[in-house]
């Protein structure tokens, strides 16, 4: 990553970060990440993280898993590893979301396009992939990722 | 409003099978985290209650929504059809899909899916092939080393 690019994590403007009254049951926390060149942003996405997904406490599911790709890759990674990077930007999530709770999954559901698999596979460990065809005809890919809590876990 | 669900024939004496939305947390973009009851009661006012959770937009693929706590519609979905045939219970899984599904279009947003991600212990995998039709489903392990699968069920047309 050259020296004056960065990335930001903030706060989306919306109904986010909420819990039902059911308290286990918690919900979507919806962030903005921006890719900065010096005071600038050079580009923008919206994400979201939904916790405790599917009653699972082990895992999350992450939304707009295309749009945090765009990002990083248009990162300057020069000789870095991109797994390092998929890391580096997952602790600047965890980061966020760590202001209001305890955040410490490893395992995130994803569901992209077929043609995005090798880009999450250069980012991120995937656990599982199952191919499926969508209603709509699409080719699509149900994943499991693994993203460590820290660059030495993943040696 | 509450959706009422037939009885499958064998059905352990349940009278009325309810599905009712009682929680909507709007979410953004597109995503509504929908709470739903599902409620069976028996004639003598005896009444199983469970909750589970729906995603609308959780990955941000239109096409998919996702239920949580499986778990917890498999054992409302045995207590209710304990002694029905796999052919009733598999009617009877796609009819309360089809409720939760009207439940969501009604109470909270227009929505027409019918693939659903779901993530499940592998102990209930032959009960969930039994209720639903699997569109994908693939095992892994958990990072608790729990066996677990993630899948995808398919409400029919």
């Amino acid at each position: 990553m050259e020296n004056n690019e960065y990335i930001k994590i903030s706060h989306y403007g919306g109904d986010e970060d909420m819990s039902f009254s059911t308290g286990a049951l918690n919900c979507t926390v919806t962030f903005i990440v921006d890719l900065y060149k010096g005071n600038s942003i050079r580009y923008r996405e919206t994400a979201h993280l939904v916790e405790n997904a599917t009653g699972n406490c082990q895992t999350a599911c992450i939304g707009y898993m295309d749009g945090i790709l765009k990002v990083l890759g248009l990162l300057s990674l020069e000789e870095k590893d991109p797994k390092v990077a998929g890391i580096e930007f997952f602790n600047l999530v965890r980061a966020y979301i760590g202001r209001k709770h305890f955040f410490k999954k490893r395992l995130f559901f994803i569901d992209i396009r077929e043609h995005h698999l090798s880009d999450v596979e250069k980012y991120f460990t995937v656990v599982v992939k199952e191919p499926y065809v969508s209603t709509n005809g699409s080719k699509m890919v149900v994943c499991l990722i693994r993203i460590p809590l820290s660059i030495t876990e993943l040696q | 409003m509450t959706v009422y669900i037939q009885a499958p024939k064998n059905n352990n004496k349940v009278e009325k099978f309810s599905v009712e939305a009682t929680e909507v947390i709007k979410c953004s973009p597109g995503d509504r985290a929908v709470i739903i009851n599902i409620k069976a009661i028996k004639a003598n006012d005896e009444a199983y209650s469970s909750n589970i959770r729906l995603s609308t937009e959780p990955t941000g693929n239109c096409q998919t929504a996702l239920i949580g706590h499986m778990d917890d519609l498999i054992s409302y979905l045995n207590y209710c059809s304990s002694l029905a045939t796999d052919e009733e219970k598999r009617a009877f899984g796609t009819e309360v899909l089809g409720a939760i599904i009207t439940t969501v279009n009604e109470q909270v947003v227009s929505f027409k899916k019918r693939l659903f991600i779901i993530d499940y212990h592998f102990d209930i995998e032959s009960n969930i092939q039994k209720y639903f039709q699997l569109h994908v489903s693939t095992p892994y392990k958990s990072t608790n080393s729990s066996r677990m699968i993630l899948g995808l069920i398919i409400m029919p047309e």
